[in-house]
Formats: structure tokens, C-alpha cells, sequence
């Protein structure tokens, strides 16, 4: 076989694989550029045939709707706030308990341990109805600081927790009986030593625990109520039920839903990706 | 010296409980005594404002007589039937096709990813939208390529459980295509060249050597993958949703995508008959449990670890 010809061959077979590449993509991409279209449409244009992929003219007007209008901002305000504490209260509870796990030795550690793995796998629907009793019981449905969504993932962070015990099983003993040495306290080695070395770790699970905050739907339903106080995901889900609301606003409002997660992404993809199928992993 | 004892005392026997505190609260209150108060509950009739009884196995007994629940655990195999297949196989393509040393690569995975990431109630309402049967941008195609009608999707009972298939399935593939991606790269760089030495093509290379090696990794994306359908919720409350003031509920058309989890949702929140839905929730943890085992058994046979 001549080089001329495997050479064609190899770029015959290169196009081939970057023409499946490209084809794949756009069933990705098509679906998200609808929506952005459909959300600068006028109400008029929805079932136009054929489908105009550019509006003619852009309704921006159709955002300022959706946020002020549809309440939006007030559920963007929400659903950052939520997604913040979620996120910032499984650092620090997940860490504490990774910390423990990793590098305290105490009576039934490995029981624990073991028990705390074994919950990750049982099914959030058979522990939910007693949860939605707790919180009826405290009076927390709607609650004004949101805590139903927050409180359950501060302590309750099984994934967190064992993430980050792994992370720091990585750190050298040597840096942890340098600590000592220095006079440091175990709470000091914890804060001082461990903390600091585990920035990837901790920046995985906040961006894991805020994206799961951000696109919970089933804990909203439940325990969300007054329109002051949806997150976006509930907020959405019930926009889209009304009758006399357009597609180009629903579109407008997925978009808002999708927005701040989707530049994150672009800028953090690997801290996704990690977090992700790391979550997966466990069980 | 003293003080340093009395620190080592603490650090040994106190500090580790300290450091336990919330997650061993977390874990009583919002894990273990949840899964036992559920299945206390599931032998009782139970409504929070009007309390309940006990009422021995009724619930389960119910759930083999009723009708509905009957309709609905078909609905959750056949969902899982056919998501299991397509998603894995669609998984494992991309993964190949990405697994790829080729410039922009990167980017490919990370839009191949994007969906994982998003919304499922954005993505839900975005999908309502392209299938809708009269104005949706997919119908529109079908009718510019082929010329005929497309289907109703989501509108008939007929179609609108494989639609939530195949949306789910373009939401979720980036995500086995990531571990896929992990397996494949894991295949011994030595064994494919000398593969490739003897003769063996592209295909008979992945049969041969690629696919065996990456059996536990395929064991496991099965393993997820049929656990994460009999649990689905957020897609089909989305998509099934009718319109404030339409009558119906959620699962429809005509309860043909009424699943499991929906049946739980909507016996325990909307009817409050949170033992029967707590009975439902117990034949989950059964199911779940049964095929992480079974599965666990199976894997000594088939899986070819290195």
C-alpha cells in the first residue's frame, strides 16, 4: 500500500469522524438555540411556517416580562441564595466529617463510615415522606429562610463527606505531625493544614452541591408554596402550566433557569465533570 | 505536661465527636429514622391532618390488587426496558467517538456534557416545545424531510412514554459517556497495537479486546442506568404536567406515563395517603436493592477485570 494512499485514507476517515462529531453536537446545541430564538419572538410569530431560526424583530421586552412581570429575578434571588447556603454548609459539614473519617481514630469509625455509604444508596422516595412530616412538624413549609431546602444537605451530605475523606487520606502524615510540632490544636491541622491543601476537592463539591441545589424540582414542590418564595426550577414548572402564558416567555424563562449554571460551566467544566461522575461512583 | 495530656485525652476521646456532630445528627434525623419511620407508616393508614391507623399489610396487599398500580409498574419497566438499551448504547458510541486524539476534542465532550448540567425543568419545558405536535420545530422537520405527519409525542398515550425515553436519553448520555470515556482509556495502549500487529481490524479489535475490557465499566453505566429509571420524576412532572385548570394530573396521557415515583409523589402529596405511598416507596427500595445484588452476583461471571 503506497503512503499517498493511507494518507487519504487517514484523512478520509478524520473528516468521517468530525462529520459524526459535528452532527452530534447540533443535536445538542439546536435545542438551546430554539429556545434562544423563541425567546426574543413577538407572540404572533410562534407557528410560523416555516420556523424563522433569526426574529425578524428581537422582543427583548419579552425578558423584562419573564423577570419583573413573572417574578423571575425574585425566584433568581431565591434560588442563588438556597444554592449559596446549600453549597457553603456542606463545606463545612462535609469537611469536618471527611476529616474524621480520614484521620481520627475512634471507636466504630468503620461502622459509621460503612453505615454513612449504605445510605447513599437507599433512595431519596423512601425517605422523603418522613422528611415532608418533619418539616410540617416544625413548621418550616414555606418557611421564609428557606431552611426545608438547606438544613437536610448541610447534615446530611453522605457524598460530600466521602469525597472528601478520600481527598484528604491523599495528604501526607509528614505535614500533619509538622502541624503538631508547630503546636497546633487538631482543629488547627484540620483549618490550617488540611483545608487549605484540599482547594480542588472542596471546589468540586460546592460547585456539585450548588448545581444540585440549583436544579432540584422535587424538595421545592414540596415545600415552597407562596409565589415570593419559588426557586426557579418550581417557579418554571408552574410559568409553563399556565394557560395564557406563550412559548417565547416559557423559553425566556428556561433560559434565565439555564443561564447562570451554563457560564459556570464554561469557565469550571472540569469541577462539574468530577463532581458528577464522582456522585455516580458511589453507588 | 499536665495540659498536654488533658489535650491528648480530648483530642482522642471528644475531638472526633465534634468533628461527627452534624452528620451523625444529618443521619438519625433526615436518613435512619426516616427509612424506618416510612416503613412503620406503610402498615398504617396515614394522613398528617387526620392522622392514621394500623392496618397490618392492607397497603401491600392493595398495591396487588390495584388497577393503577398495576398500569404503573409496567410503565416503569418499559421505560426502563427501553431507556436501558439506548441509553447505554448511545453512551458508549459518543464515548468512542470522543475517544479520539483529535483537536477540539475537548470542546466536543463538553457539549456532548452540557445537558447533564441543566435543568431538567429547563430542559423539560425546551423539549415540550420542539415535540409539540402542531408547532414544534421537530414535526416541522419530519414534515420538510419526509413529508408526512409526525407524531403526536407527547400528546397520545400511544407515543408519549417513548418520548420521555428518548428526551431522557439525549439528556443524559454525555453523562456514561464521561465514565465510558474513563474505561476506554483505561484499555492497555500495548494490547490494541499488538492487536493491530496479528492483523485485526477496527471492529473485530473492539469486540475482541476493547468491549471485554471494558465490562466493569459497562456492568456499572447498566447498573446506574436501571436504578436512575425506575427512579425517574423530574422529567415526566414536566412534561405530562396539564395546564392550571385542564383537569388531569401529572403521568398522563390516560396514566400512560404514570411511573412509579409519580404514583409515590401523588399518593403521598396530593392524595395524602402517605401510607399506601410509603408501601410504594418500600417495593422501590426492594427493587433497587434486588438488582444491585443480583447484579453484584452476575459481575463474577461476565466481568473481565484485568
Amino acid at each position: 500500500m503506497s503512503t499517498a494512499s493511507t494518507r487519504a485514507q487517514r484523512i478520509f476517515g478524520k473528516t468521517l469522524l468530525y462529520a459524526a462529531l459535528s452532527l452530534i453536537a447540533l443535536t445538542v446545541i439546536v435545542p438551546f438555540l430554539w429556545m434562544l430564538s423563541t425567546s426574543l419572538k413577538g407572540s404572533g410569530v410562534l407557528a410560523e411556517v416555516p420556523p424563522r431560526w433569526i426574529p425578524e424583530i428581537f422582543h427583548w421586552k419579552n425578558y423584562s416580562d419573564t423577570l419583573i412581570k413573572h417574578h423571575f429575578l425574585r425566584y433568581s434571588v431565591n434560588s442563588v441564595y438556597v444554592a449559596v447556603m446549600v453549597a457553603l454548609g456542606q463545606l463545612l459539614t462535609c469537611s469536618l466529617a471527611g476529616f474524621a473519617f480520614a484521620r481520627l481514630r475512634f471507636p466504630g469509625r468503620d461502622l459509621l463510615f460503612g453505615l454513612l455509604l449504605a445510605t447513599m444508596m437507599i433512595p431519596l422516595q423512601v425517605m422523603i415522606i418522613p422528611e415532608f412530616l418533619i418539616m410540617l412538624g416544625l413548621g418550616w413549609i414555606d418557611h421564609p429562610l428557606f431552611l426545608p431546602l438547606i438544613v437536610p444537605s448541610w447534615l446530611a451530605g453522605a457524598f460530600g463527606t466521602f469525597m472528601l475523606r478520600q481527598f484528604f487520606m491523599t495528604v501526607p502524615r509528614e505535614l500533619e505531625d509538622a502541624g503538631r510540632i508547630d503546636g497546633c490544636s487538631i482543629f488547627g491541622i484540620y483549618f490550617r493544614i488540611f483545608l487549605p491543601l484540599s482547594m480542588p476537592a472542596l471546589a468540586t463539591l460546592f460547585i456539585f452541591a450548588f448545581m444540585s441545589s440549583w436544579n432540584d424540582l422535587l424538595r421545592p414542590i414540596l415545600y415552597l408554596s407562596s409565589q415570593a418564595r419559588m426557586t426557579l426550577t418550581i417557579g418554571l414548572a408552574n410559568f409553563t402550566r399556565q394557560y395564557d402564558v406563550n412559548e417565547n416567555l416559557k423559553m425566556a424563562g428556561s433560559l434565565i433557569t439555564l443561564l447562570p449554571l451554563t457560564v459556570v460551566y464554561a469557565f469550571a467544566q472540569k469541577y462539574f465533570v468530577r463532581g458528577i461522575t464522582m456522585s455516580g461512583l458511589k453507588g | 505536661m499536665p495540659n498536654n495530656l488533658i489535650a491528648g485525652r480530648f483530642e482522642r476521646r471528644v475531638a472526633p465527636y465534634i468533628f461527627l456532630l452534624p452528620m451523625l445528627v444529618g443521619l438519625l434525623v433526615f436518613r435512619l429514622g426516616p427509612v424506618i419511620w416510612s416503613f412503620l407508616l406503610s402498615f398504617q393508614t396515614y394522613n398528617p391532618f387526620q392522622g392514621g391507623e394500623w392496618i397490618g399489610l392492607s397497603n401491600y396487599r392493595e398495591l396487588l390488587t390495584d388497577l393503577d398500580f398495576r398500569q404503573t409498574f409496567g410503565n416503569t419497566l418499559k421505560f426502563t426496558l427501553l431507556y436501558l438499551p439506548l441509553g447505554v448504547m448511545s453512551s458508549l458510541a459518543l464515548a468512542l467517538l470522543v475517544n479520539n486524539r483529535l483537536r477540539g476534542i475537548i470542546l466536543f465532550r463538553a457539549v456532548y456534557f452540557l445537558p447533564v448540567i441543566s435543568a431538567v425543568a429547563a430542559i423539560g419545558t425546551i423539549w415540550a416545545w420542539l415535540l409539540n405536535p402542531l408547532y414544534g420545530l421537530v414535526n416541522h422537520l419530519i414534515k420538510v424531510v419526509s413529508g408526512l405527519t409526525g407524531p403526536e409525542w407527547l400528546g397520545s398515550p400511544k407515543t408519549a412514554l417513548l418520548t420521555l425515553v428518548l428526551v431522557n436519553v439525549w439528556r443524559t448520555m454525555g453523562y456514561a459517556m464521561v465514565i465510558f470515556l474513563a474505561g476506554l482509556q483505561d484499555v492497555p495502549q500495548e494490547l490494541l497495537d499488538a492487536a493491530r500487529v496479528d492483523g485485526a481490524g477496527k471492529i473485530k479489535t473492539f469486540f475482541r479486546i476493547t468491549f471485554p475490557l471494558l465490562s466493569p465499566t459497562t456492568f456499572f453505566v447498566i447498573i446506574i442506568t436501571i436504578i436512575r429509571s425506575f427512579q425517574i420524576f423530574d422529567l415526566v412532572y414536566i412534561m405530562t404536567a396539564p395546564a392550571a385548570g385542564e383537569g388531569g394530573t401529572v403521568g398522563g396521557p390516560a396514566n400512560s406515563t404514570n411511573v412509579l415515583v409519580i404514583s409515590i409523589f401523588q399518593n403521598a402529596f396530593k392524595w395524602y395517603r402517605m401510607g399506601y405511598g410509603a408501601a410504594q416507596a418500600y417495593i422501590l427500595f426492594l427493587l433497587v436493592a434486588a438488582i444491585t445484588l443480583i447484579n453484584f452476583r452476575l459481575q463474577k461471571r461476565w466481568v473481565h477485570y484485568q
